[in-house]
């Protein structure tokens, strides 16, 4: 997942303009646009804060989203006397597997998870009937016609497709790992997804130089914290090993299960395998 | 008594201006000339100098009345469908400019030919008709221009979409109603005794034109089918009804009968589909059979003969020289004052200075009220003829090839119809038919720009066949795509995915996409025709925008094409054929001699539950027109 993109997904969905955010967060608007396309590296934990509080999202969800980026978990623990204290004490003590696994039992059994945290399964957004495979179009219009096909009906349909496709404000990202994302508030009412999974890359500028092949079209995303976290929830979806995966799926129920197998491991197949 | 006369009338009559045609085709001139030529050829100039007894036998002097009753009949249904043809869509935007051009352009002969007809000498006058008459038709028979004969050779040469093509049609349009307003005037005024009887006659054609544009068009407006409805017969015959009736009440006032014909063309509602519909039935019949023989009439009483001596010549040369420079100054003047450039506005003035049939129709209403004498009507054919001459060859080199093509993107294509369905969207499920229906679609695109989605859908059931035919080097079909488009030079975005049902996720991209032309091929069922079932039944059965079903014979690279007037969805036939005609393909109506070869393709209409027949070896494609009537896209 590319976190810039996520961001930039995140700020169309909220409705701010880029200088409007800069200008909330304390920030240029300059510094916001590298970040968004990932010429800089990603906000600190208070500056993530700063954004989540502008945007009007939970700060969990954008610290998680932060902390992702730069592989450690570490940063916004950092970012507080006590956080620092926590990280000094563990690191100190040289924990083994064994005594890590009490310390996360204790944490799981102590501090439960929101229920933001324990929203559905991205799976549950899909349906094997909005999967389409083996596509071969070179404009995302025409998938996001192939997408709205799935998604919704008559005016509904309309809608859907009108809002994918206007310009002025950017809800479709590419959100690196050769994943396209496109969302809107028409076409369904409660959040659904379509998987579009294409045969030869589409030709679109990805942050990661990797050409997009597989497209996830999102109806149905409302304003506020739900309609972010599905965008984040998807978002983390993007990896290399499920568009390799998804070349060789036969069916829609299969796709699915790659899916699942991506969010229960956090990664598809056999790691090491490439 | 006279049939067979007039048959043989007839078959001579045909076979001498086609004969003619061919030639004037070589030349790049109208065959409407080579008509007239063969009308003068036939009479008293040519055959009747040469051979007067073929003459005698061909045209009997007992048989001249039923000749020219035929002529008329053909002249009041000619007039009809120039009224028709007359459409104020044509001055949108232009209004002004052709206004000028048409008041300056009817305005300045007028006067210039009033003027020399006054300075004419006595012997070309006719006895006993006052001065007055006989110069306002010289002056009318002028200022004409013939619409028809302008808008052929613009669209020969492909000038109407030009600023100065359109000006000049539009012009031309504008032009006609007046001439011909003008000539029923006169016509008032020359067969009325006296100032008294003349206000009357005038008086009650306006009266008249009001009861008919305020009284009929209305009710004609009614009679026409909405968009997507058959022209009924009902509607056809209380046309042509309409047409003969108001013939009748202007010959009874005193304006000649064609002015009532006109009046009735004019008046029929453009929308719907009648005023095509009557245009497309009537018109060959009337252009090909009919009008040859009032020409042919025309050119009976043209004798050339009759001019004699040089001064004879010298009057037509100057009548010619005035006619010329009066509709082509005016004209030409009118367009320069109002901003077009020299070369442009010369090109406006040799258009307008075209009179062709339209001089001959109102000398020959001059000659049968006894206005003009036969001398001078030969002199004023011969002006007719030879401003209509000039008009190809002077155009060439005023209004050069490159000329126009420079100035065509400056007036971008007009959208044809507010409609909102765009785009052509076509379905290939077969490697084979991939060639066959991407050109036929790219033919049949509106513009270059508008887009054409390849669409080709595997069934699901069949996934695992084309996972093992990818390991072998992909999709047939999706490969002959890929070549066909390569092979079209023309942009096309291919869509292919898998379906559990094909046919309903076609249609439903066809309505996501507001697909104006949904093209797909007809399953070759064993026991033959299958299109109301699979992927045509659905297309036919849900699709909004126009559905042509392609059977295919075989076609390899489109040249010729037979459209079948006679079935249904007329309109949608009519324009699907204008733009393969556009695209460049040779297009006859059914029944017509082939061009130069037998038909590549057949089009015909869709009717339901009648099976397509498929003609031997020859392609066909079965058009269905638009269910709905395309909503206007929100700006």
């Amino acid at each position: 997942m590319h976190l810039g993109a996520t961001l930039a997904l995140l700020r169309a969905h909220s409705g701010l303009s880029l200088r409007g955010l800069a200008a909330q967060v304390g920030v240029s608007a300059a510094y916001l646009s590298r970040v968004e396309h990932g010429h800089d590296p990603a906000p600190t934990g208070e500056r993530a804060v700063a954004i989540a509080d502008a945007l009007g999202l939970p700060r969990p969800l954008l610290l998680n989203l932060v902390d992702e980026a730069r592989g450690d978990g570490t940063d916004w623990l950092r970012a507080t006397p006590t956080g620092r204290r926590l990280a000094s004490a563990l690191r100190r003590r040289r924990l083994t597997e064994a005594q890590l696994a009490r310390v996360l039992a204790i944490v799981e059994r102590e501090l439960p998870l929101d229920a933001d945290e324990r929203a559905p399964s991205r799976c549950a957004l899909l349906h094997p009937s909005r999967v389409l495979l083996r596509v071969r179009a070179s404009r995302l219009e025409d998938i996001w016609t192939l997408a709205t096909m799935r998604l919704a009906e008559g005016d509904q349909a309309k809608a859907l497709l009108d809002e994918l496709g206007r310009e002025a404000q950017s809800q479709t990202a590419c959100v690196g790992a050769q994943t396209v994302l496109s969302f809107a508030r028409a076409g369904a009412d409660t959040p659904q997804a379509c998987l579009v999974h294409c045969v030869s890359p589409l030709p679109l500028q990805a942050p990661d130089a990797a050409p997009p092949r597989a497209v996830w079209v999102l109806a149905g995303i409302g304003a506020g914290a739900a309609g972010a976290d599905v965008l984040v929830r998807v978002a983390h979806l993007a990896d290399e090993g499920l568009v390799r995966a998804l070349q060789d799926a036969s069916c829609g129920a299969e796709a699915i299960t790659l899916v699942e197998q991506l969010e229960r491991q956090g990664f598809v197949g056999r790691r090491g395998v490439q | 008594m006279h049939i067979d006369v007039l048959l043989i009338q007839i078959a001579a009559v045909l076979f001498v201006g086609r004969v003619l045609a061919r030639v004037a085709r070589r030349l790049g001139q109208p065959s409407v000339i080579a008509e007239i030529v063969a009308g003068i050829a036939l009479g008293p100039s040519l055959l009747g100098a040469i051979w007067p007894e073929a003459m005698a036998a061909l045209f009997p002097p007992d048989s001249l009345s039923l000749l020219g009753t035929v002529a008329q009949l053909g002249l009041v249904f000619f007039m009809f469908l120039v009224g028709l043809e007359f459409d104020p869509r044509l001055l949108q935007g232009r209004a002004r400019a052709a206004l000028a051009i048409s008041g300056a352009g009817i305005l300045v002969p007028l006067l210039t030919g009033v003027g020399v007809a006054l300075l004419l000498p006595a012997d070309l006058t006719m006895p006993g008709v006052p001065l007055h008459s006989f110069a306002l038709f010289v002056g009318v028979a002028m200022s004409v221009t013939a619409f028809p004969v302008l808008a052929r050779i613009l669209t020969e040469r492909q000038l109407v979409r030009t600023p100065v093509g359109a000006l000049a049609l539009a012009s031309a349009a504008v032009d006609d109603v007046s001439a011909w307003c003008l000539l029923a005037m006169v016509v008032g005024i020359a067969s009325a005794s006296g100032l008294g009887g003349a206000a009357l006659t005038l008086g009650l054609t306006v009266a008249y034109a009001a009861a008919v544009w305020f009284g009929v068009r209305p009710m004609l407006t009614r009679l026409s089918p909405r968009p997507g409805q058959e022209v009924s017969v009902d509607g056809i015959t209380i046309a042509v009804l309409a047409v003969a009736v108001s013939a009748l009440i202007t010959e009874a006032i005193g304006v000649h009968a064609l002015f009532g014909g006109f009046l009735i063309g004019a008046a029929m509602p453009r929308r719907g589909g009648l005023s095509v519909a009557l245009t497309e039935k009537m018109e060959d019949f009337v252009t090909i059979v009919l009008l040859p023989l009032f020409f042919a009439f025309s050119g009976l009483r043209t004798e050339i003969g009759l001019l004699h001596g040089v001064e004879d010549w010298l009057w037509c040369l100057v009548l010619l020289t005035v006619a010329t420079i009066g509709k082509f100054g005016g004209s030409a003047l009118a367009a320069r004052l109002s901003g077009l450039g020299v070369r442009e506005s010369a090109a406006i003035g040799v258009l307008m200075n075209t009179r062709g049939l339209m001089e001959i129709v109102v000398l020959n209403v001059g000659l049968d009220i006894g206005v003009i004498s036969p001398r001078m009507f030969t002199m004023m054919v011969l002006v007719a003829l030879v401003t209509t001459w000039i008009t190809s060859p002077l155009l060439r080199r005023l209004y050069t090839r490159e000329m126009a093509d420079a100035a065509l993107p400056l007036t971008a294509p007009p959208t044809p119809a507010p409609v909102g369905l765009r785009g052509v969207l076509v379905s290939v499920s077969d490697a084979q038919l991939a060639a066959p229906l991407t050109q036929l679609a790219a033919a049949l695109a509106e513009a270059p720009d508008e887009p054409i989605w390849v669409v080709h859908l595997r069934p699901v059931e069949r996934m695992h066949e084309y996972l093992r035919a990818d390991e072998d080097g992909g999709d047939l079909a999706i490969d002959a795509v890929e070549r066909a488009i390569t092979a079209l030079g023309r942009p096309c975005e291919v869509l292919a995915f898998s379906s559990a049902n094909p046919d309903e996720d076609f249609v439903r991209v066809a309505a996501l996409k507001g697909a104006r032309l949904v093209l797909l091929g007809a399953h070759r069922g064993t026991f033959g025709d299958e299109s109301h079932r699979g992927l045509p039944g659905a297309a036919l059965n849900h699709c909004a925008g126009t559905v042509a079903i392609y059977h295919h014979r075989g076609l390899t690279q489109l040249r010729r094409a037979q459209t079948d007037m006679m079935t249904p969805h007329h309109a949608t036939l009519v324009q699907l054929t204008s733009r393969l005609h556009k695209a460049g393909v040779k297009v006859k109506p059914m029944g017509s001699p082939p061009i130069d070869g037998p038909p590549d393709l057949l089009i015909r209409g869709h009717s339901p539950g009648d099976p397509d027949p498929v003609v031997g070896d020859v392609s066909l494609l079965v058009v269905r027109g638009p269910t709905i009537e395309p909503p206007e896209k929100a700006a």
